[in-house]
């Protein structure tokens, strides 16, 4: 039974949205003629277009639906994603790896690896990423329409079919200049269309004071109870989450995963391109305003009975993603309804957007002009990019309808995300800081990476390890003792992901002491020590990245502490 | 993507959106005074009404901020 019903208003708010994005999409056509317009967004970009751009590619309705349903079982550890696991790679990027990409002048992230390395570690990371796109974004369309099926009760194959043709149509005329702007608008929807749930959601409660009172600590708190994984929900421990999250998953998304970082590429500047993820990490950590708070007053009003989030036998609650939908049902009147679920729905498009603008740019550029037609122009380029934009989404469709027959195959595509990223921030940091790195390190130290996470998600999910292994690869041995129960789906993850980047890191350093390396003067511009650094006289204060990377570091620091 | 060629500024869109959504939601707010819904958990208040205004204005600030912008010719 849908959990929300639509009013005629609602459905006008809806329809607009269509019809403003295909119409955005037509109108910015006769701007993105240009390979630099379609791929690069005419690399004109203010702060602002950017930074924005920079963290909604990031903010999709799955992560919002799913991240509120995780507030609900795990409370405020799930602020650790948005905070540590977020804040310190983006000031990382844009401190000491933005001046690489951007000085590059590269138009992709395997461009980067080209140019650093070889045209092996280029097709190796290419075609990983293009498969893992396609792939994701073929889940994101069969959630999404699962996700409108059940609150909505919407018919899965028009809802599906609808949105792709949308998102197809803004991206093939308008190019990545439609996905930055449609994120744009995406980003005031979902503030406007969610925050209020939120505000809402505590005048409801009594204030913050209500908010809290009575609900356990492990559900409030950041730090206090990851000293034992048993004390709290999530079953992590601080270094997991410190070094899984915050340093090896966290630094390989945000700071390679090229879907994101092609949007500060679009920046009119150096200067602007390295302010890019510093200003959105600002962005980044008020989140879990919307986020957290709606996860914790739907665990709230759950529990006093208030709200009817789906339980088990046990009076587990089983279906937590449906938080926020009950909880607009619950506040929003007509109007207010329709706004929340144009947020939801710009939210997928966008999502699904990001994704095919930068499938196209990978393989008309990384794949396509690298490996079928070198002496490709401009005006063939971007033909080709309009035309596998088309291509991409036709796939996801497939794939989302793969998924809908084999649900359990959504568990291998979403690994796929660990297994390419987590080895590849390994590779990046070797290149971009130790120019002894060889193209051969990188090579080989890249597959060995990428098979070790691989290796690993397999053992972990058919059990190829003896209990007690469970134990020792995620320095927990002094728990061993809880066998045959093993540790957490999400301490495995972060794990995971370690190991990988781990092996990556040192085969790398191994080959490359064997190897040879590139010399001096190949490697101008690509590597610290190398390139120059950004001259910055002439910048006033208040605009240089240090500052506000130190001010965002603060705000961080401050929120860990005032919910330790 | 302000100063590319005679493009309309970003802030623009937003406005609009924001403006058009904002009279839309305001007036159903009105409509409520006199016949507020009794389904949902916030009749206590009339969030579309004041919760539309602050998208009417904020959609008003950026449509000025857009055409600010805008190129000239």
């Amino acid at each position: 039974m849908a959990v929300i019903h639509l009013g005629i208003l609602d459905w006008v708010i809806i329809v607009l949205y269509f019809g403003f994005v295909i119409g955005l999409g037509w109108y910015l056509k006769r701007f993105a003629d240009t390979k630099e317009d379609f791929f690069l967004a005419g690399r004109k970009n203010s702060i602002w277009v950017c930074s924005i751009a920079f963290v909604s590619a990031n903010l999709g309705a799955l992560e919002i639906l799913g991240w509120t349903g995780g507030t609900v079982k795990y409370g405020m550890f799930v602020s650790h994603f948005y905070w540590i696991g977020a804040i310190p790679a983006m000031l990382f990027l844009g401190l000491y790896m933005m001046p690489f990409y951007y000085s590059s002048r590269i138009h992709s992230i395997p461009g980067y690896l080209l140019l650093r390395f070889d045209e092996r570690s280029r097709l190796l990371n290419a075609i990983s990423f293009a498969i893992m796109t396609v792939l994701m974004s073929g889940i994101n369309l069969y959630l999404m329409a699962l996700v409108f099926h059940t609150i909505l009760g919407w018919n899965w194959d028009v809802c599906m079919w609808i949105s792709a043709a949308a998102v197809a149509s803004y991206i093939a005329l308008g190019g990545l200049l439609s996905a930055i702007l449609t994120e744009t608008l995406q980003f005031f929807l979902i503030w406007f269309g969610l925050f209020l749930v939120s505000i809402l959601g505590i005048i409801d409660v009594g204030g913050f004071g209500g908010l809290f009172e009575g609900l356990p600590e492990r559900m409030t708190s950041l730090w206090a109870t990851s000293g034992n994984p048993q004390d709290n929900p999530m079953g992590v421990t601080w270094y997991g989450i410190a070094i899984g999250l915050g340093f090896v998953l966290s630094f390989g998304y945000w700071t390679t995963d090229f879907l994101i970082v092609q949007r500060a590429f679009t920046a009119k500047n150096l200067q602007t391109a390295r302010l890019t993820p510093i200003v959105a990490s600002f962005f980044k950590m008020a989140l879990p305003f919307i986020v957290v708070v709606a996860g914790l007053v739907a665990f709230k009003l759950s529990a006093l009975n208030q709200l009817n989030l789906e339980r088990d036998a046990a009076g587990n609650i089983v279906n937590a993603d449906s938080a926020l939908p009950l909880l607009i049902a619950r506040y929003y009147p007509t109007g207010l309804v329709g706004l929340g679920i144009t947020a939801l729905l710009a939210g997928f498009m966008a999502g699904q957007a990001g994704n095919t603008s930068a499938f196209n740019t990978v393989f008309t550029y990384d794949i396509y002009k690298a490996a079928i037609k070198k002496d490709a122009s401009d005006k063939h380029l971007v033909f080709v990019g309009r035309v596998i934009t088309i291509v991409g989404i036709l796939l996801s469709v497939v794939t989302a309808y793969v998924a809908k027959s084999f649900p359990t195959i959504m568990d291998y595509i979403q690994a796929i995300f660990s297994w390419v990223n987590a080895p590849l921030f390994a590779t990046m940091l070797l290149g971009m800081f130790w120019k002894r790195t060889t193209s051969t390190g990188a090579f080989w130290g890249l597959i060995a990476g990428m098979l070790t996470s691989f290796i690993l998600f397999l053992a972990f999910k058919f059990k190829w390890f003896g209990c007690e292994w469970y134990y020792y690869l995620t320095f927990m041995p002094s728990s061993k003792a809880l066998c045959p129960a093993v540790p957490s789906e999400m301490t495995l993850n972060l794990w995971q992901a370690a190991w990988a980047w781990i092996v990556c890191f040192g085969l790398t350093i191994i080959i490359s002491l064997f190897t040879k390396p590139k010399s001096d003067e190949e490697l101008q511009g690509l590597v610290k020590g190398l390139t120059p650094n950004p001259d910055l006289e002439d910048v006033p204060l208040y605009r240089r990245p240090l500052l506000w990377a130190l001010v965002s570091l603060g705000v961080l620091i401050f929120l860990n502490v005032y919910f330790w | 993507m302000e100063n590319q060629r005679q493009m309309i500024p970003v802030w623009f869109w937003v406005g609009l959106m924001l403006l058009v959504y904002g009279i839309l939601i305001t007036g159903a707010g009105l409509l409520y005074i006199s016949s507020p819904p009794q389904n949902y958990a916030a009749k206590w208040t009339n969030p579309n009404l004041w919760w539309g205004g602050v998208m009417l204005i904020v959609g008003i600030i950026f449509l000025y901020i857009g055409r600010k912008k805008r190129p000239s010719n």
